[in-house]
């Protein structure tokens, strides 16, 4: 089965709270789902289908443990982020200038409210 | 009806917020009055409005020029999601810049004081354009900082690349 299109969306992996949790964790370094599981309040199964989500955004990718061939661990491949980092550096800067401007409209209409109060 | 905070923009990525010398009711106006809205996101002081009521409540479409990220004139739309005078707006936002893709611009107005005098501190949620809302995980939910968590990968990022 082919994955849709919100599951290769790199938007749709970093849309919940808990992958995102999950990336900041392998930014540290590779870990093994068990390590992964016991970091958060939830099942292991419940943490390998976030992990799948960011397996399938290619966001993270499996490989054998160089420790324990028998292990598989999970290592982070941010490529993808690209998109979303930019997508959030522009919207960063335009909250930063349209909130700048909402407060000189906004303070300038209370200063003329107030000379109007005092008239 | 109970909209999930989900919708309303939860997944937020950019959050950004600034103080105002004005009443939380003065800000929340110029965040729904076509008129003002026009003037300080769009820089449009001649905004030929009438078409909408932003305050009419959840599910009124509204559209207003914008000044997109490059600097050159957009078109914003929206649907209004919630509207909690003057503490809370949440609304679709659909940017033309954008591709019109669906994002979901969240205002949370909270008064303060500026100088002694009453003030509003205003904080922008803007979401990512999600096709599919994903459901709501009960775990592991603690509060995340978007921003610091992409800067810091996007340090990796560079680091990867740069080997």
């Amino acid at each position: 089965m082919l994955p849709t299109r919100a599951n290769t969306d790199p938007f749709h992996a970093v849309s919940d709270p808990t992958r995102r949790a999950l990336l900041d964790r392998l930014r540290l370094g590779a870990a093994p789902v068990t390590e992964l599981a016991a970091g958060f309040a939830m099942s292991r199964p419940a943490v390998s289908r976030h992990l799948r989500v960011l397996r399938q955004a290619r966001l993270v990718r499996e490989r054998r443990s160089e420790h324990d061939a028998r292990q598989r661990v999970y290592q982070i491949t941010p490529m993808p982020l690209r998109d979303v980092a930019q997508w959030a550096q522009s919207y960063e800067l335009f909250w930063q200038g349209g909130l700048a401007r909402l407060k000189t409209h906004v303070e300038k209409g209370a200063r003329r409210r107030a000379r109007e109060k005092k008239l | 009806m109970t909209i999930p905070d989900r919708a309303l923009g939860a997944d937020r990525i950019v959050r950004e917020t600034i103080d105002i010398a004005a009443r939380p009711e003065d800000v929340f106006q110029a965040l729904t009055d076509p008129r003002e809205l026009a003037a300080w996101l769009g820089g449009v002081d001649d905004f030929a409005a009438g078409e909408w009521a932003p305050d009419a409540g959840p599910g009124t479409s509204w559209s207003a020029p914008a000044i997109a990220p490059d600097g050159a004139q957009g078109l914003v739309r929206g649907e209004l999601l919630l509207v909690d005078s003057p503490r809370r707006l949440v609304s679709t936002w659909h940017a033309s810049w954008d591709h019109y893709a669906r994002t979901v611009v969240r205002y949370e107005l909270e008064p303060i004081h500026v100088g002694g005098a009453e003030g509003t501190r205003v904080t922008v949620f803007h979401s990512a354009p999600v096709a599919s809302a994903p459901h709501a995980s009960a775990f592991g939910a603690k509060r995340d900082s978007w921003t610091l968590m992409l800067a810091r990968l996007a340090q990796l990022m560079n680091e990867r690349l740069t080997v």
